[in-house]
């Protein structure tokens, strides 16, 4: 029986001597602390841009008004995509099961840079904070969109330097998070622990990392650029001075392309680890899994120009961004292969997690899918700034990111709170969800080849039907999504039963611990083991 | 051999830090990648504008601006070379030379923006907007990255001063040189910027 079965202590949630509830977790340098502190601050602003989503979807029920203006409703879709890129999906996936896992998985104590790490939250609140004054300050709202294109940004009667300054702390934030997260995986490491050991979770998260390090600076520059423009008049982008709004574009996409894969890489690195537990087979190749993360922040680092094909570039570049779109397409489809083939053969166990996990591939192969549509150049033409984008990205962003954080939350949960929840209502919860996304963004993917525009307020009758269907579908997700939380809430209360160090029999380190983990995570320092999915030795034990 | 638990102590033993500094740097280096990215655009768009706009900039102050900042990278340097051989104090006073050369930057950069200023190449000024293609652009990336590399630079001397403050306490020890390694890397990255500023905007114009 081993030591960290026996253990029936709180983990980390035992309060630290000396300190008061509420400063213990937000003065806290516990990696696993911090990492439920994003966990919170992450599923607020889920909330608040869910609500705005929602709103929307009120508003397209009908064509017309139907429950706001057009001024609103454009502020309503600004606040939605501010939200749910900058203050959710960006930060998540890294912030909470980055954080929580980087260093159990390798063996460490601790990320880095501690203190860094909780500055990261912090600031990533000050941001929420910065958006949210922006709503009731002054001029209101934005409206222009979550782009924030000039000229209008420079022009629009609403608060655009507030949640401009906010998208430049969150870049700051999550800039500290990976050079963090690229550090620790350098150097904390157990001395036993080679690269090609390591989990390919780590593999996804370190990719992801080096991209958001890079890229996420000439977002941040840009943003300080416009509102340098907007108000002090320093004429960069301004036509009437010879500046050219399309290099903005250039400076937006050069971060907000690579930030896709940011949101992605580590969801894919999720269902990386969960699928060979649950087919109880080594990860098929997994040297391919690997580099293929690498890859395809590299590849899709190069694609941004995707966004502009429209934009008056020329036919040269659109054909360059075009290709690297493609080939970023591969590494995606090389790991989902590898999944597959995982799978095939293996002694599958269907639990939880693993369904969400198979929820999370289907979603992302139709988001990805799509996503080849639209970087194809004749008929990006057709289909660009189509309900067609606003389809394929709700597949990536809430079929991907969202469902591969949910099966990484329903797989990582009872290692964090060392309670299990009910498999059954979790099932249940996820096949109103899958059914849910499907209702609300297959018809989007429709309406996009039959014409209509995104961000309108307003639409054709013929368009009625795939509206309400959609509508229809984003109330049947938010059910869903409630409904997982319910589940999980009730694990939480007590009424689920305590979890063991090790339910699923998974080989990597962090099942090598109690769960919830103590503060220092490992009572005893991991001895050198078989590799990250060799399950035979776990059977064995 | 027992396999260690690694923490962060054990990381800043092990260098780490220093890779955490050079991957700041590295997004620093990007954050300025993307004003000067725009340089290249405007400039290889308005040739004749960018060369009237730059033969406006005063080249000796720049220069004598470039010259304060060089040197007080020279210092740091000395400074955290005299830490490693334990003369705490002359590396107390290399660091105080730093950072005065850092203020004596800023001031200089002020009476050339006063100077500018004063000549109505204010951007969003009608100087500026009736003039030829290209000059406003010049000027709102001028004030913009300038603007930028001056509060980095006024962060940076404060940084110093605090550095020699904790070099005067005793920090001298070898775990202190590293720390102000790290910090003099900031400094370094402030003069690579301003050597790049200094070539593009009033030489290369």
């Amino acid at each position: 029986m081993r030591d960290y079965d026996l253990v029936r202590d709180r983990g980390f949630f035992e309060r630290p001597p000396g300190r008061g509830w509420l400063a213990s977790w937000i003065f806290s340098t516990d990696h696993k602390r911090v990492a439920i502190l994003y966990l919170a601050s992450t599923g607020a602003f889920f909330a608040a841009g869910a609500a705005a989503g929602l709103l929307m979807h009120l508003e397209l029920l009908g064509p017309g008004r139907t429950v706001m203006d057009a001024r609103t409703y454009g502020q309503a879709f600004t606040i939605h995509g501010v939200v749910m890129v900058f203050l959710v999906i960006i930060p998540a996936a890294p912030g909470v099961f980055g954080n929580f896992l980087l260093p159990l998985m390798i063996g460490a104590r601790n990320v880095a840079f501690p203190r860094l790490n909780l500055l990261a939250w912090w600031l990533h609140v000050a941001g929420g904070a910065l958006v949210a004054f922006s709503l009731v300050s002054g001029p209101g709202a934005a409206d222009t969109g979550w782009t924030f294109y000039v000229p209008y940004s420079l022009l629009s009667g609403g608060g655009v330097a507030l949640p401009l300054f906010a998208v430049f702390v969150l870049a700051v934030s999550s800039m500290l998070t990976a050079m963090n997260f690229i550090t620790t995986v350098h150097g904390l490491r157990a001395p036993w622990l080679g690269w090609f050991r390591l989990p390919l979770f780590v593999w996804s998260v370190y990719a992801a990392a080096w991209v958001q390090l890079l890229a996420a600076p000439v977002l941040g520059a840009a943003a300080l650029m416009v509102i340098a423009e907007r108000y002090l008049g320093v004429g960069l982008f301004d036509p009437a001075v010879g500046g050219d709004p399309v290099l903005y574009q250039h400076l937006f996409w050069i971060y907000s392309h690579p930030a896709a894969y940011v949101m992605i890489l580590p969801a894919m690195g999720a269902a990386a680890e969960i699928i060979p537990v649950f087919a109880r087979k080594a990860a098929f190749g997994y040297r391919a899994v690997a580099y293929s993360s690498i890859a395809m922040a590299l590849l899709g680092s190069m694609a941004w120009g995707q966004h502009m094909f429209v934009s008056g570039s020329s036919q040269t570049a659109g054909v360059v961004f075009s290709l690297f779109t493609f080939l970023a397409a591969v590494p995606a489809a090389v790991m989902v292969f590898n999944w597959a083939a995982t799978l095939h053969r293996g002694s599958v166990v269907v639990e939880t997690p693993l369904l969400y996990a198979l929820a999370f591939v289907f979603l992302l192969v139709v988001g990805g899918l799509t996503g080849l549509v639209l970087g194809a150049l004749s008929l990006n033409v057709h289909l660009h700034d189509t309900y067609f984008v606003v389809g394929h990205l709700h597949y990536v962003a809430l079929g991907g990111a969202v469902t591969g954080f949910l099966a990484a939350l329903h797989y990582w949960f009872p290692k964090i709170f060392g309670r299990m929840y009910s498999q059954r209502a979790a099932n249940a919860a996820l096949a109103v969800l899958f059914v849910g996304l499907n209702m609300l963004c297959f018809p989007m993917l429709v309406l996009g080849a039959e014409g209509m525009p995104r961000r309108y307020y307003d639409y054709l009758p013929r368009y009625h039907d795939m509206q309400v269907l959609s509508t229809v579908g984003s109330w049947v997700v938010a059910a869903g999504l409630l409904f997982v939380f319910a589940n999980l809430a009730r694990a939480l209360s007590g009424r689920g039963r305590r979890a063991e160090a090790n339910p699923w029999k998974a080989a990597t380190l962090e099942w090598k611990t109690t769960s919830p983990p103590p503060e220092e995570n490992f009572k005893r320092p991991p001895a050198a083991a078989g590799g990250p999915y060799d399950f035979r030795s776990i059977d064995l034990e | 051999m027992t396999p260690d638990v690694k923490d962060a102590a054990m990381s800043r033993d092990h260098g780490d830090s220093k890779l955490g500094m050079w991957l700041f740097l590295a997004s620093v280096a990007l954050f300025f990648a993307g004003p000067f990215l725009l340089f290249a655009a405007y400039g290889y768009r308005y040739p004749g504008g960018f060369a009237a706009a730059s033969a406006e900039l005063d080249v000796v102050l720049g220069a004598a601006g470039a010259m304060a900042l060089l040197t007080g990278s020279l210092a740091v340097a000395l400074a955290v070379g005299a830490v490693r051989r334990g003369r705490g104090a002359r590396a107390v006073l290399f660091l105080y030379a730093a950072a005065l050369l850092g203020f004596v930057f800023l001031g200089v950069r002020a009476v050339e923006w006063a100077g500018y200023l004063s000549r109505g190449l204010r951007p969003g000024g009608p100087a500026l907007a009736a003039a030829p293609g290209g000059k406003a652009v010049f000027f709102g990336l001028y004030f913009f990255i300038t603007g930028l590399h001056a509060l980095g630079v006024l962060g940076g001397s404060v940084l110093l001063l605090v550095m020699a403050a904790m070099v005067r306490r005793g920090a001298a020890a070898r775990p202190g040189a590293a720390r102000l390694e790290k910090t003099g890397l900031i400094w370094h990255m402030a003069s690579i910027i301003l050597v790049y500023i200094y070539q593009l905007f009033y030489i290369t114009g």
